[in-house]
């Protein structure tokens, strides 16, 4: 009668020669080291997806808890819930007064630098919406280190002088974003007219609201900071908006 | 190498102590995650009013139209109170208001962009906050972001050197492009815990996948980072309280890119 044949590890157990018992005892040693190891690495996996899980499993357990558990309401009298509507509508009236008292009629322009649109309105309706350009976003980098990022600001801006047939006096990089060597501070080649449109709105620190040579650019972000109109929408602006009106950018 | 795994595989299911102590080793780490930022911070989490005994009674809804007005009322007023405290600064701020169903960038009270919400989903932490009065008390202060990421880029910027001379500063200047329409998924992290998902309405494209598996791969590494960091410090990590909100695309690629660092949030979910 032949004998059942044996599990392939009972097998290669046979087959491991006498002088080899040393290096099986080595390698049980590395198992025991070695499986508890990968467990704890399995763990540590498991730990960082439950970790990663942990706002939508801890959503869970309080959803069950309100499900479980009716809301408490708390008992008052009658008087006290009128009592409390009336100090509630007050300050509700109060505050809706305060944030619509800061608003007027004044035209005020918003410029969205993300799509490049203006919109000149009074809060009731819009005057005028259309393209404008803003700030190109390049960085451009000197060859004496200097550097400089062509950004729109954001934020809220007042008109601080309104000018008409500006003259561009021209920055430092002007002359570097063009190959030119960088005249003196007031050389006569620094000055440029006709190149910002028939009228300026500043608004301080060198930036400025004006007109463009290049119209074909409207909507595009190009600029080195200022925001450019088309002439037509430049005319609106400059007409409705007067020294002292709010620019809100972003 | 498949045969060598398989044995030891037989091996570990013979040798009992060994398979016992893999098993430890495997389960121990989850289990005290588990416990220590799962299950203790939900059941830890507090919602019912923190009131005497005697003034509270159990119900099976909030009960009387009245009870309902007034929490709508608190929770009004804190909205405005939050508003209010915004208007004193010059930054691009956010104002959520669900109820209204939109989303609005305001630079000084003023409203500057008005995205409307095609959906509004929240967790079921802030139903728990509505129930106990503790959503008036979250929104009567701005929140402000502390943390954001996104499938685009904040800023599209680009690095130019200057020209040598004239000549080369005329064959560099090119036709400029507009920034790039991309899918837009982004999350925003503030203060007391908020998390804001916004999403785009429009279907992603197969183009922006792998931008789409990083920034949920990101999310989760986050969410990890944060609850390891609350551990580390001795603190349990609290239960987020998540907004998600759908809007177009250039709607929240507009509130991405436009809104700061730290910008602030009223919100009235």
């Amino acid at each position: 009668m032949n004998a059942p044949p044996l599990p392939a590890a009972v097998n290669q157990a046979q087959q491991v020669p006498q002088g080899s018992v040393g290096e099986h005892s080595r390698v049980d040693t590395l198992r025991t080291i070695l499986f508890p190891a990968l467990g704890a690495l399995a763990g540590l996996v498991l730990s960082a997806a439950i970790l990663a899980l942990a706002p939508a499993l801890q959503d869970f357990i309080i959803l069950t808890r309100l499900v479980c558990a009716p809301p408490a309401v708390r008992m008052t009298t009658a008087a006290d819930l009128r009592r409390e509507r009336a100090t509630l509508n007050r300050t509700i009236a109060k505050l809706a007064a305060s944030i619509s008292g800061g608003r007027s009629d004044d035209p005020y322009l918003i410029v969205n630098t993300i799509d490049n649109q203006f919109d000149l309105t009074n809060g009731q309706a819009d005057l005028r919406r259309g393209k404008c350009s803003s700030g190109s976003y390049v960085l451009l980098k000197a060859n004496d280190k200097r550097s400089w990022i062509f950004e729109t600001p954001r934020g809220m801006f007042t008109v601080l002088t309104k000018i008409e047939s500006p003259v561009w006096r021209m920055p430092d990089w002007a002359f570097v974003e063009d190959g030119k060597p960088v005249p003196p501070a007031n050389a006569e080649e620094r000055f440029e007219p006709g190149v910002l449109g028939d009228y300026a709105l500043m608004l301080g620190h060198g930036y400025m609201i004006h007109g463009t040579i290049y119209q074909r650019f409207l909507g595009l972000p190009v600029t080195h900071g200022c925001v450019r109109l088309g002439d037509e929408d430049l005319k609106a602006v400059y007409a409705n908006m007067h020294v002292g009106s709010k620019v809100y950018m972003y | 190498m498949i045969s060598r795994v398989r044995s030891e595989l037989m091996v570990l299911q013979k040798d009992r102590p060994l398979l016992a102590a893999f098993l430890v080793c495997c389960a121990v780490f989850p289990l005290v995650t588990f416990v220590f930022c799962v299950a203790i911070p939900a059941f830890a989490f507090r919602y019912s009013p923190a009131l005497p005994g005697t003034l509270v009674r159990p119900a099976a809804t909030t009960g009387s139209p009245v009870l309902d007005t007034l929490a709508s009322k608190r929770l009004e007023a804190s909205f405005l109170q939050s508003v209010c405290a915004m208007a004193g600064d010059d930054s691009v701020d956010m104002v959520l208001d669900a109820p209204a169903g939109r989303l609005c960038l305001v630079i000084r009270g003023c409203t500057v962009r008005q995205c409307p919400l095609l959906g509004f989903r929240t967790c079921s932490t802030v139903e728990a906050l509505r129930r106990s009065q503790g959503l008036s008390v979250l929104t009567s202060s701005p929140l402000v972001k502390q943390m954001e990421f996104a499938t685009i880029v904040k800023i599209p910027s680009k690095v130019k050197r200057a020209p040598k001379d004239t000549v080369a500063a005329t064959a560099a200047s090119d036709m400029p492009a507009p920034f790039e329409k991309c899918d837009v998924n982004c999350v925003m992290y503030f203060g007391n815990s908020l998390q804001l998902d916004i999403r785009q309405i429009e279907l992603p494209s197969i183009r922006y996948a792998l931008q789409r598996i990083l920034f949920e791969g990101r999310k989760a590494g986050y969410t990890a980072h944060d609850a390891a960091a609350a551990l580390a410090h001795d603190s349990l990590p609290c239960p987020r309280i998540c907004l998600a909100v759908t809007l177009s695309r250039d709607d929240a690629t507009a509130v991405y890119r436009a809104t700061a660092a730290h910008c602030r949030l009223a919100l009235r979910p």
